[in-house]
């Protein structure tokens, strides 16, 4: 069989997959009112990328349909020492920014692996990549169009726990603030971690219940042309009192070519079980310097809401605010998100995603309202 | 955490008064605007090149800016509001995508403040320094290099009296010709 038949048969299984019906993966949305660390549902100890087994278990409690929750529905045993998954995404719908477009587009397709040896493992997220734009609208080789964005070594104190000491060295996001799934949200898009910020990075974490803390050195990928640039530290620390409530602080240092970025801020994030309701929120200033001169003053801000209801159903209510500069007037921005999301199977969600911004907010000047509504849908193996 | 939610409130509501007085230079204004605005993950970043344009550095934006033609020394500097740039910030420029959808307004996920538009315009109408490209006696702007081994190609050398030579290797099937004052690829 040919590699591009073998190619091909790959891309039809997973569109088979993606079809049939079987939940998606958890989200910080999560926290406190399911568990207290992003570990104990995450192989990673910031959360993200493949489930542990306590993961998997809310992924099948949560969905609407249930159906097995391992990768492949639990088909394809595994060994005990090797995890693997994927994540599918896509979303179409209507956007107004400020002109008018209904539009579809791909969001990931990255497969992950992740082996352990006692307390030693390596994770690799490997998939498919916006390729880069060839003069003349051209179109890019199939390696043009794939990367791996993630790949570490880490060791853990607790050798298949969720608990401890984590140190891990590799290609991996640093970790920093809420990191909210939905990069679109403030603090995400404005607040140091956008889309693709994954570079090569160490960190030293330690993860309990009642405390995290996260110290990551990264610098400017050296391999290929990346979306930040920026080499630099970012710490993260939260405390919990009680299961219900978190508080936490930031940091980031960062330098590039001529900018200098010093972000602080603090998070929040409290449960109450009473409505069901998880509160969180995250505020940072940055303050800035362009070729050693003083550059604006900034303020990034999210505050999100989330209730789950129904048998599968999680709604989100966010208030975003950046204000790209502090002295001067209509240069801040605002924005309303409702998301609402469907767990449909243990492997399959739903997001009705929908946003409206507004620029300059009681200012005389200030710029076009914005806003979109798409329909997200999420494939995880 | 309510506190915490009345301090987002305040500031959101929170703006500034002063009176512009941010630098109009190409430094500041990428740093500032192009790069958080434009160079996102699946748009003007170096890792994405959306439609060869790249805003992430103030090198990367020089060289768009000379090369694609976004602003055209000294032409649009007696009428900024026209040059390419502006022009695909507040009206829109025909989709480079999808030729003969009409036009597209950019950033393409949120819009630009108009503050921020009239620090572009500013900084063009004040001589768009930085992303200069002036043809003189030495034919610069218009040059044709050899590499070893490989076909002679074709290149864009221009001379900015602020930040020296911008250098483009234009693709094997243009030339570099003259074009409104600025030496560019051209088919």
């Amino acid at each position: 069989m040919t590699s591009a038949r073998l190619a091909g048969l790959a891309v039809v299984g997973l569109l088979v997959l993606a079809l049939a019906d079987h939940r998606a993966s958890a989200y910080p949305q999560f926290q406190l009112s399911r568990d207290q660390t992003c570990s104990s549902c995450h192989l990673s100890p910031s959360g993200g990328g493949l489930l542990g087994e306590n993961g998997e278990n809310v992924a099948e409690a949560g969905s609407q349909f249930g159906t097995a929750p391992g990768f492949m529905y639990g088909k394809l045993p595994m060994p005990s020492w090797l995890a693997l998954g994927g994540d599918v995404r896509g979303a179409a719908g209507y956007i107004r920014t400020p002109d008018n477009a209904v539009t579809g587009f791909p969001m990931q397709a990255d497969l992950y692996a992740h082996a352990a040896y006692r307390g030693f493992s390596v994770q690799l997220t490997a998939g498919v990549r916006p390729a880069q734009w060839i003069t003349g609208n051209g179109t890019p080789g199939v390696l043009d169009r794939l990367w791996s964005r993630e790949h570490y070594l880490m060791w853990q104190q607790d050798s298949g726990g969720s608990n401890g000491l984590y140190v891990r060295a590799g290609r991996f996001l640093p970790v920093f603030g809420l990191r909210f799934v939905e990069h679109p949200d403030y603090t995400r898009r404005y607040g140091g971690m956008p889309l693709y910020a994954e570079t090569y990075a160490a960190a030293i974490e330690y993860v309990t219940p009642a405390w995290e803390a996260h110290l990551t050195g990264f610098v400017e990928d050296p391999l290929i042309d990346p979306v930040a640039h920026d080499n630099g530290v970012a710490a993260y620390a939260e405390v919990r009192p009680n299961p219900q409530f978190a508080i936490g602080g930031e940091a980031m240092l960062t330098t590039s070519d001529g900018l200098a970025k010093v972000r602080g801020g603090a998070t929040g994030k409290r449960y109450l079980p009473s409505a069901d309701v998880l509160v969180q929120a995250e505020l940072q200033l940055v303050h800035q310097q362009v070729n050693g001169r003083r550059a604006p003053t900034q303020v990034v801000g999210y505050v999100m809401a989330s209730r789950s209801f129904g048998a599968a159903f999680l709604l989100d209510v966010g208030l975003g605010h950046y204000d790209e500069n502090l002295a001067i007037a209509g240069l801040d921005r605002d924005a309303v998100d409702v998301n609402l999301h469907w767990f449909v199977t243990s492997h399959f969600e739903l997001v009705l995603q929908n946003r409206i911004a507004g620029i300059g907010l009681g200012a005389s000047t200030g710029g076009p309202t914005s806003g979109w509504s798409l329909l997200h849908g999420h494939y995880r193996l | 955490m309510n506190r915490l939610v009345l301090a987002g409130a305040l500031l959101a509501g929170a703006c500034g008064t002063a009176t512009d007085d941010r630098p109009p230079t190409l430094d500041y204004i990428t740093e500032t605007i192009l790069a958080p605005s434009c160079a996102t993950a699946e748009c003007h970043s170096a890792f994405k090149r959306q439609v060869g344009d790249v805003f992430d550095t103030p090198a990367s934006a020089r060289r768009t800016i000379v090369a694609n033609q976004l602003v055209v020394y000294p032409v649009d500097v007696a009428d900024p509001a026209h040059s390419f740039l502006i022009t695909t910030l507040t009206v829109g420029s025909p989709s480079i995508l999808s030729p003969g959808s009409g036009n597209v307004r950019m950033p393409y996920d949120a819009p630009m403040p108009d503050a921020d538009i009239q620090l572009l315009e500013a900084w063009i109408a004040g001589g768009a320094h930085g992303a200069q490209c002036e043809p003189n006696a030495d034919h610069r702007g218009c040059s044709v290099r050899t590499v070893a081994g490989q076909a002679e190609y074709a290149v864009v050398e221009c001379n900015d009296g602020d930040v020296g030579a911008v250098v483009t290797v234009c693709p094997s099937d243009q030339t570099c010709q003259f074009y409104r004052g600025n030496g560019t690829c051209q088919p």
